[in-house]
């Protein structure tokens, strides 16, 4: 592998594991507030990348932020791969009506702006103010938003992939000796298609890392004071003239995470091969 | 030729499988292709039949309707007494282990993504055939008598095998679960023909010492020759002529035959081949066959009657069966058609 | 070559009248009433004669967005308008403009906006696209793949508020916000386009060159080439003259479907998504309210607004900037503190929607 995918690796692994450690690490409370670093640029003594607008450690913040984005973007996607996969596979492998029913369906929902359809089911999950109900948590809403956004997505992609394979002769030869259909999608085609579904769902996770960013952007993405990367942006854009870094590091760690998704999906694509016309 | 009919079909009690009238139609946007066309076939127990043809006759679509797959449109598949086409998707799935498939391209019958041991073993996980170690013996066994040495074999995946080497795994894979008759699809015309010579040997090794009944189908005649017991010669969804290969080769009694002979070149300088007869024309669509005899827009015996009426089989010797008005062995059909069923045609189509 | 285009005519409507239909089951299976979101409840105070004002006013609203009627009702007369033109009237918690009028403010420069970004994406793409096919997997190759993944991978929000504070604050090159029409100032017009166009472009530029490579490497293996080539014709024209053209056919398809995406999609949807809960408003005017917005709301609410009132409301609860940077494209222009007072009738100039799309759009073909 080259340099580049091995630093994609580390980047991946490091954020991740600051992510899940973040309890423990030595470093202060996301929302402990200490006045005289607010707005304070990178290197500011005990708080290596500074404070937001009101003192909190900036590092701390980025580090909780990943928790939240990441785990939004990949729970959004694994329901995405679960429902639109497996939506996908049946529609590619059986075809007929169902495949046209289910085509149609995914049409009809990537006719949406993605933003837009993600915008009218987080207010649809949502509680109503007034009747005053309790709802989902604002995260798993979004989670659950971004999962229906992905799905017809990834279950296009899988049905591509699995309409070529389903029409490769080892799947005639498995129904030769008597397999049946669930034995023949889950054994033989499904290891096939699993690289492409892969190489996209970890696209998915990035673009579901930025819709996230645009959801909080637009004041309906993860609730304060838990931050996330894109309500971390939402909050720092105010003070953007005199606290630029408050934008600039949670969009620069977006960056390079979605630039290291990217390149892993096109590492795993180039290795097995996946044929980009199919997406 | 394009003819119909079962004169060349032997009692039924002697044959393994007996296919009669099978009809194959696929729906398309240009029309109802019409890939197989009242076939009627039997292979006795032991026996290897070939069918021949140009590209896209039927006979592929012949093979895969016997298994089922997808079912014919019409037409009866009775194997060991069975009519496969009325079994319940249960049965009928049972049934399938009897007959096995062998195809063309060996990289695409093989799953990548799986180790060959997976896919030998396959037929027996599906059934629960024995217990893990049984199964892993048989599959040894297997391995060992198509050449391939089971212990490094096993753990690799299709990919690390070369075309002859895959068509060994994929002939493993079919006779593992003891099946009685195989189906091969072409399957040499994809490999040098430095291979080709040893995989139709290692064909010949199983029959026997599996006691196979085989069905060959290629397109390649001098393949046919060497390893048939009967020949059965397709032209656009229909039969022309069934004969034993010897006769069908010292002296063929449909025209289309004798060209598709005629084509073989000959390793010898002083024969011309310019100076021989050759097929003019491109096969006619299936979606819409001439009418009468679908061989007439290119033969070089044709007349009004072949347009007209479609010929149905008959012997015009021992054992050789032709469907043809104007054989080039034994008389012209008799001129009052018996064929009072004769099924209506398509439109024409022009020559 | 009819028969397929009324076909397609007909898949068309379908899909139109499904989304439409969709969309409106969407924000009907909502709890709550709309009515309740444009009044609050403790707006007027809570004496017994502030409570039946509030009933009357909710009552008339009802009325007037045809709320009383049955749902079928509600969405045929929303449908009948729609495919009329009258696409009903916009709301807000203290006015009230047909949608209409919105989208005749903001389509012009959504559709400036989408054809600068596409120009600007094409005109960088294709050179990249073409030398990196030419020198496919040399180093500059490579660093042009690098750059167009970097490109992919700039959330295009974030990269619109970082151009905006760099080359708009700190370097001053051009207002940071603002629209200028270009018959009124070109100069100032190209200024305000360049940045919203330059971040909207940049993810596309990634995605066409990467679409254009694949298909150029393919191109060049072709046998013409070489028999181009052979006969001795300059590499630059041999990529330009003869490559270029067969291999542009997934590319232009893509940035046309994009175009499309961008004009009915970004902006036009948005508008539409509202009226379509709303039934279709008789057009006579409302009797304006003033309506007290108690500050403790402000801020705590956030999360439980609904889609068709979010738009208009974040500016309301966001705190303001106190720089000029107007928070999002989609407010009404009067929020907008440094604007030179409201005659403008045009949005601020966008910051991108922050909408995945530009990673998506090519597999939407599919």
């Amino acid at each position: 592998m080259s340099i580049g995918a091995w630093l994609a690796i580390g980047w991946l692994a490091l954020i991740t594991a600051l992510a899940l450690l973040a309890p423990v690490l030595p470093m202060d409370g996301p929302n402990e507030s200490f006045g005289e670093i607010a707005r304070e640029g990178p290197g500011a003594e005990g708080h290596i990348l500074g404070g937001d607008g009101i003192g909190r450690d900036m590092f701390s913040r980025t580090v909780y932020g990943a928790r939240s984005s990441l785990l939004i973007g990949v729970a959004s996607i694994l329901i995405g791969l679960i429902v639109g996969g497996l939506a996908g596979l049946i529609a590619g492998y059986f075809r007929g009506r169902l495949d046209t029913v289910l085509t149609g369906t995914f049409d009809i929902l990537l006719a949406f702006p993605s933003l837009v359809l993600a915008l009218s089911l987080v207010s649809f999950f949502r509680a109503d103010p007034e009747a005053g109900t309790g709802g989902l948590p604002p995260a798993q809403i979004v989670v659950v938003a971004l999962g229906i956004v992905s799905i017809p997505i990834l279950a296009r992609i899988t049905r591509a992939n699995t309409l070529t394979w389903a029409q490769r002769e080892f799947v005639l030869a498995a129904r030769a000796q008597g397999a049946k259909h669930p034995r023949i999608l889950f054994r033989e085609v499904l290891p096939n298609v699993l690289p492409a579904m892969f190489s996209i769902a970890l696209l998915g996770i990035g673009v579901a890392i930025i819709a996230e960013g645009g959801l909080s952007l637009l004041g309906v993405g993860v609730e304060l004071p838990t931050p996330s990367w894109g309500n971390i942006i939402a909050e720092g854009r105010g003070s953007l003239r005199n606290a630029p870094h408050i934008v600039f590091i949670p969009s620069i760690a977006i960056f390079l995470t979605v630039l290291a998704l990217n390149y892993m999906g096109d590492v795993i694509r180039t290795r097995f091969d996946v044929r980009e016309s199919a997406l | 030729m394009a003819g119909s009919g079962t004169a060349h079909l032997r009692p039924p009690d002697e044959t393994l499988l007996r296919v009669e009238n099978l009809v194959v139609e696929f729906p398309s946007k240009r029309g109802k292709v019409n890939a197989v066309s009242n076939i009627s076939l039997d292979v006795k127990s032991g026996e290897t039949l070939g069918l021949v043809g140009e590209s896209g006759c039927g006979k592929s679509t012949t093979g895969k309707a016997i298994m089922q797959l997808p079912p014919p449109t019409s037409g009866k598949v009775l194997f060991k007494g069975t009519d496969l086409t009325s079994l319940k998707s249960a049965d009928l799935r049972r049934v399938r282990t009897s007959i096995q498939m062998i195809f063309q391209d060996p990289i695409s019958s093989l799953n990548p993504r799986r180790r060959v041991e997976d896919i030998v073993a396959e037929g027996l996980r599906i059934w629960s055939i024995g217990d893990d170690a049984s199964r892993d013996r048989k599959v040894d066994e297997a391995l060992e008598t198509v050449g391939l040495d089971p212990s490094t074999a096993k753990g690799r995946r299709p990919h690390q095998f070369s075309g002859g080497q895959c068509q060994r795994i994929s002939i493993a894979r079919s006779v593992v679960t003891d099946p009685n008759l195989i189906i091969c699809d072409e399957p040499v015309s994809a490999l040098d023909v430095s291979v080709q010579a040893q995989i139709l040997n290692l064909l010949e090794d199983m029959k026997e010492r599996y006691q196979l009944t085989l069905i060959f189908i290629a397109h390649d005649l001098a393949v046919v020759k060497n390893v048939s017991d009967r020949v059965a010669v397709m032209y656009l969804g229909k039969i022309c002529e069934i004969a034993p290969p010897d006769q069908l080769f010292a002296q063929p009694a449909h025209p289309y035959t004798a060209a598709l002979l005629d084509a073989i070149p000959v390793p010898d300088p002083t024969v011309k081949p310019h100076e021989q007869p050759t097929l003019e024309g491109d096969l006619p669509s299936p979606v819409a066959p001439p009418s009468g005899c679908r061989f007439r827009t290119r033969c070089p015996k044709a007349q009004e009657r072949c347009a007209q009426e479609e010929p149905w089989v008959r012997e015009v010797a021992s054992g050789q069966f032709v469907a043809c008005h104007f054989p080039l062995v034994g008389d012209d059909a008799p001129p009052v058609d018996q064929s009072t069923t004769m099924q209506p045609q398509a439109a024409p189509a022009s020559a | 070559m009819a028969a397929l285009v009324a076909k397609k005519l007909v898949q068309l409507v379908l899909v139109v009248f499904l989304v439409t239909l969709f969309t409106f089951m969407l924000v009907q299976l909502k709890p709550g009433e709309p009515e309740d979101l444009l009044v609050p409840l403790s707006s007027v105070g809570t004496t017994e004669e502030a409570k039946q004002v509030i009933d009357e006013y909710k009552a008339d609203i009802r009325a007037d967005l045809n709320l009383d009627k049955p749902l079928y009702e509600q969405y045929f007369l929303w449908l009948g308008g729609f495919v009329t033109g009258d696409l009903g009237d916009y709301y807000n918690v203290s006015s009230q403009r047909p949608v209409s009028d919105r989208v005749s403010d903001s389509l012009p420069v959504s559709i400036q906006l989408m054809v600068y970004a596409q120009l600007l994406a094409l005109v960088v793409a294709i050179p990249m696209g073409v030398y990196s096919a030419y020198r496919a997997n040399r180093p500059s190759d490579k660093a042009a793949n690098t750059t167009a993944f970097a490109m992919l991978a700039m959330p295009n929000f974030a990269l619109g508020l970082v151009l905006a504070y760099y080359v708009g604050v700190v370097l001053g090159w051009v207002p940071p916000t603002g629209y200028t029409a270009p018959d009124e100032n070109l100069v100032d017009h190209v200024k305000t386009m360049a940045l919203p166009a330059l971040s909207l472009a940049v993810g596309q530029i990634a995605i066409y060159m990467r679409l254009l490579r694949s298909d150029m490497i393919q191109t060049l293996q072709e046998d013409f080439i070489l028999m181009a080539k052979s006969k001795g014709i300059s590499n630059a024209r041999v990529l330009w003259r003869h490559a270029l053209r067969p291999s542009s056919l997934t590319l232009l398809t893509v940035a046309g479907l994009n175009v499309g995406a961008l004009i009915g999609g970004r902006r036009g949807h948005r508008e539409r998504v509202r009226p379509a809960r709303h039934g279709r408003p008789h057009r006579r005017s409302h009797p304006e309210q003033p309506v007290h917005r108690p500050a403790e709301r402000r801020g705590h609410h956030r999360h439980r607004l609904r889609a068709h009132q979010l738009l208009p409301r974040l500016s309301l609860h966001r705190p303001r900037p106190p720089d000029p940077q107007c928070p999002r494209p989609l407010n009404p222009p009067k929020p907008c503190s440094a604007r030179p007072a409201p005659p403008v009738p045009g949005p601020p100039p966008p910051i991108p929607p922050p909408s995945p799309p530009t990673a998506r759009s090519p597999r939407r073909r599919g």
